[in-house]
């Protein structure tokens, strides 16, 4: 390969991931101020990009009024996280989610609605009304990308940023970015970055074995994780990992909150439903993985008792929107909602806040530690935040950000470590042959699943974390023949840098938390005395990985005693020996 | 070491009689997350060229002739 | 490779194509015209509208859905009657998306087509533009032969929230087709207690089609209308368990103190769905009364029942 060019753009805000929290930043950001300069950045194409690159079968955590108030809601979420949230984050959300209902109605994404024009509001959580049903949700990118055209932010597709700029002063000054089909460099100085990259999806590996056939969107491999970090922001709380209940080899989710409503549930091989709530959260993954070990096994989502129009209804949601192929699954399978339920197994590892809790820490502006780098969406410390998060935050993330780059200038980026990121990113593409980026990444995944699956060992975390210091040594011998292995190269290493820190994030927090997500078998209790904190996850000044406690700011909206432990009143105690 | 290539069965299925590729229609290889769908410079054809599939199906909603066809990978079948 | 992919090609070289002779050449030009911005571009998606070929016409129709203007719809709205399928279905989905309430006079005629399918398209695009001049048309449409203009129609009402057309409402609830009657009773969600329509949606509640009670049972519920309860308590014994379900959900909704006896019973259903309903609505009406059954049922085998059974024990109790 030729050296690759370098083109060199200047901008006032980049945003990079063009899936659901960037697009929203960068409308924001251009309604706030429409002569402020915005780049969206994406690695993909824009049209299709992310976790809702096919649309979204609804919401399930709006807060609309009438069903829920913002404090009922921080206090749901509070709880469901044990306690550990920035609930000035979570109201901030809160309090945004139905303007932004609003917002993205008028734009034109399709909420159901019933006879008189009015939301329809389905009850799924316990205490407050949360699930907006979206059956004709299939548009929500065509509606973003029709906004983004008529604001006419400036678009550059199939770039995956790499790192992250900084000034002499700790600011932002921009970012990195490789183009996918030609490797040639795109460098974008700007004042503010907001990253919106979506979960790290593909960190353990799927149990079918085929690497690509994740949860999240398989282009969603933590580049924000990696970024951030090798920037010197703040991580929080990354041992709060996301583990879902999907169907089986699919790895698919089933939406059990849409066919809650319609009277699905997840049940044992008896038929029994075993679980309080369909809701996601570590807790239920607990008790999802003990009927599994207990013998009760399969789980299912049981749907064969309910009527043939009901039935069809669910049918028509579930295979046009989000995961249109999951009906393509069953068909080959020949299962019939009808006839059989669904098996239904639990995910490999990943990081997202999205329904879990981890992420760059950010505050209630999005903003994270670095000045002048924000994070929104999955990637975001903003606990259970799903789509309408996503877009709430990166609405908030937009017009902060446009706010603050009126006040500042253009920060200049340190040359020499522009080089050695270019020579960096060049490296696998200078070697005739050695390792394909496909088994370095396999390797690392597979590893991830033996070593850093719950329940958490120490000793096995230990030897992963040895493991994966053998294929960070490997790197030296990575090779990459075209602009598309190097893609794959680049996020194999965006992989490996999140394993660690999986790893790393696990060890430090010496207790259990959060259900099944941070399960330590060497320290089963809750420890509230020493642990009712966040950790900080950073890369200190000698490049090492560094940790910190950071204490959960006093609340703003109360939580009793009893409520916090009224969800906890099923919890099983854990067994001695987990293994 | 050197690098060798093994065959593998491709999940997404273009039929070439309906691809308008050779018309400048590019919308598959144009919205795959993933870039694995390739227009072949040869046939004037899209086909799948990276076997690195989410299942996502953009490539055979978007298709303006239905020429795509989004199989399951085998693996997971 | 450009940098910026997007909205700004070279509209030069897409007039050029969109003028090739080659069909497929002009369908593939008018698909990139989707992402075109300005006048121009809506100027060579018109013209393709006109095309003689139908799938050049059809990528226009689709193409238009990323454009604005009452040109734009102007030109939709003539693509309904196009004589290709594609390209009408084409339309009608872009129109669909619009939201131009200028363009109102234009839909509310055509809501008045010869053609169902026309008159279904026009009518489903008014519904979101709540114009009340499309009041009339709405009202024909519920005489139309067909189920679907019908059911449009009550679309276009029960989003006006028109009590100006209860009438026709009461003779659409006996409608001979279910999905007419299904849509009647879902755009009574309007009716005010005591207001008039109020009994028509009673009366849904035996309709012989289940779906249509379960809808009727659903918009009782939203707004909590008093003089359901009786025919809501009766429904509690429906024959299909949907109807039950709603019905229960309804009477917590209500607060009926009157049904707790009959709600009580149905904490022993076979079906878990139904039971932990039940214990919801016996949980939101909170009525001592409703102890000793819950109180029963606290060892039912299914985990969200009992949670269900314990949160409505705590509410029975407080009201104590």
């Amino acid at each position: 390969m030729s050296e690759p060019k370098t083109e060199i753009i200047e901008t006032d805000l980049l945003v990079i991931g063009g899936g659901t929290g960037g697009p929203m930043a960068a409308i924001k950001a251009k309604e706030a101020n429409p002569k402020l300069r915005v780049v969206l950045m994406e690695k993909a194409n824009v049209k299709r990009s992310g976790a809702i690159s096919m649309g979204m079968d609804g919401l399930n955590n709006a807060v609309v009024p009438g069903y829920a108030t913002p404090e009922q809601y921080v206090k749901e979420i509070t709880v469901a996280n044990d306690g550990i949230v920035n609930q000035k984050a979570v109201m901030a959300y809160a309090t945004g989610s139905f303007p932004m209902i609003q917002y993205l109605d008028k734009l034109g994404v399709k909420f159901e609605k019933d006879g008189s024009g009015e939301y329809n509001m389905r009850k799924v959580h316990h205490m407050g009304t949360y699930v907006l049903p979206m059956p004709e949700g299939h548009n929500v990118k065509k509606v973003l990308y029709r906004q983004l055209r008529r604001l006419q932010v400036a678009v550059t597709n199939r770039y995956m940023a790499t790192r992250l700029l900084k000034g002499a002063d700790g600011r932002i000054a921009g970012a990195v970015g490789v183009n996918t089909r030609t490797s040639e460099f795109l460098v974008v100085k700007a004042k503010a970055v907001i990253l919106a990259c979506g979960a790290a999806g593909r960190l353990g590996l799927p149990a079918s074995g085929y690497m690509f056939g994740t949860y999240e969107n398989a282009a969603n491999c933590g580049d924000g994780y990696a970024m951030a970090y090798h920037a010197g922001a703040e991580l929080a709380n990354l041992e709060c990992y996301q583990i879902n209940p999907l169907i089986k080899d699919y790895n698919g989710p089933s939406c059990a909150y849409v066919t809650g409503p319609f009277g699905g549930f997840t049940a044992n091989n008896k038929g029994d439903r075993f679980i309080e709530c369909d809701y996601w959260s570590g807790q239920m993954m607990l008790e999802f993985w003990r009927e599994l070990q207990s013998g009760n096994g399969p789980v299912y989502l049981k749907m064969d008792h309910l009527a043939e129009e009901t039935i069809s209804e669910i049918e028509t949601i579930l295979h046009t929107n989000e995961r249109p192929s999951r009906g393509r699954f069953h068909e080959r399978r020949g299962n019939d909602y009808r006839k059989q339920p669904v098996e239904m197994h639990i995910s490999e590892i990943g990081f997202c806040s999205g329904h879990s809790a981890s992420g760059v820490a950010v505050d209630e502006f999005a903003r994270t530690t670095v000045p002048g780098l924000y994070a929104v969406g999955d990637m975001a410390s903003v606990p259970h935040n799903y789509m309408l998060g996503a877009f709430v935050n990166g609405g908030i993330a937009g017009a902060d950000a446009a706010e603050y780059c009126a006040n500042v200038d253009l920060a200049a980026h340190d040359e020499g470590h522009l080089a050695a990121e270019k020579e960096r990113v060049l490296a696998p593409t200078r070697r005739e042959d050695g390792l394909t980026p496909h088994e370095m990444e396999f390797k690392t995944r597979r590893l991830v699943n033996d070593y850093l699956e719950p329940p958490k060992v120490t000793a096995k975390m230990r030897i992963g974390q040895r493991r994966f210091a053998e294929i960070r040594d490997d790197l030296s011998a990575l090779c990459a023949r075209d602009p598309h292995e190097l893609l794959r190269a680049l996020e194999m290493q965006t992989i490996l840098d999140c394993a660690d820190m999986a790893a790393a994030a696990s060890l430090y927090r010496t207790e259990s938390r959060w259900g099944f997500y941070h399960l330590r078998v060497d320290h089963p209790e809750t420890n509230d005395d020493e642990w009712f904190c966040h950790t900080a996850l950073y890369k200190d000044e000698n490049g090492q990985m560094a940790h910190a406690k950071r204490a959960v700011d006093p609340y703003i909206v109360p939580v009793e005693a009893d409520e916090m432990a009224a969800y906890h009143q099923l919890r099983v105690k854990t067994p001695a020996a987990a293994e | 070491m050197p690098i060798i290539t093994h065959a593998k069965s491709a999940a997404v299925v273009i039929d070439d009689a309906k691809c308008i590729a050779e018309k400048g229609c590019t919308v598959c290889v144009d919205v795959c997350p993933l870039d694995i769908l390739a227009i072949d410079e040869g046939r004037q054809k899209a086909f799948m060229k990276y076997d690195e599939c989410w299942y996502c199906m953009p490539c055979e909603a978007d298709c303006p002739t239905g020429a795509v066809k989004v199989n399951i990978p085998y693996l997971l079948r | 490779m450009p940098v910026f992919d997007a909205f700004d090609d070279d509209l030069d070289d897409l007039k050029e194509r969109a003028a090739d002779p080659d069909a497929g050449v002009r369908r593939v030009a008018m698909m990139e015209l989707a992402e075109q911005v300005g006048p121009e571009a809506i100027v060579l998606l018109l013209k393709g509208l006109g095309d003689p070929d139908p799938e050049v016409r059809a990528a226009a129709a689709k193409a238009l859905d990323e454009h604005d203007g009452p040109e734009v719809v102007e030109g939709l709205v003539g693509s309904l009657e196009d004589p290709d399928e594609t390209v009408r279905l084409s339309a009608a989905e872009s129109l669909a998306d619009k939201k131009e309430p200028s363009c109102g006079p234009l839909l509310i005629e055509r809501a008045e087509h010869s053609d169902p399918f026309v008159q279904a398209a026009a009518l489903r695009a008014l519904r979101e533009l709540t114009l009340p001049d499309a009041l009339a048309a709405a009202l024909k449409a519920l005489r139309n032969p067909a189920p679907e203009v019908r059911r449009e129609g009550l679309g276009v009402i029960g989003w006006l929230k028109a009590e100006q057309a209860m009438p026709a409402l009461i003779a659409t609830a006996s409608d001979e087709d279910p999905t007419v009657r299904r849509a009647t009773m879902s755009a009574l969600v309007f009716v005010r207690p005591g207001g008039p329509g109020a009994s028509t949606l009673v009366a849904g509640l035996s309709d012989p089609h289940w779906q249509v009670r379960e809808e009727a049972a659903v918009s009782a519920a939203k707004i909590r209308l008093p003089e359901a309860t009786v025919a809501l308590i009766g429904a509690l014994g429906d024959d299909v368990w949907q109807v039950r379900i709603k019905a229960a959900n309804a009477l917590g909704r209500l607060k009926a103190e009157s049904a707790v006896d009959a709600l009580g019973p149905l904490l022993d259903s076979d079906i878990p769905n139904l039971r932990k309903e039940a214990a919801a609505a016996l949980g939101e009406i909170a009525s001592p009364a409703a102890i000793p059954a819950l109180e029963r049922a606290m060892d039912d085998p299914d985990p969200d029942v009992r949670k269900m059974i314990r949160w409505a024990l705590g509410r029975c109790h407080a009201a104590v």
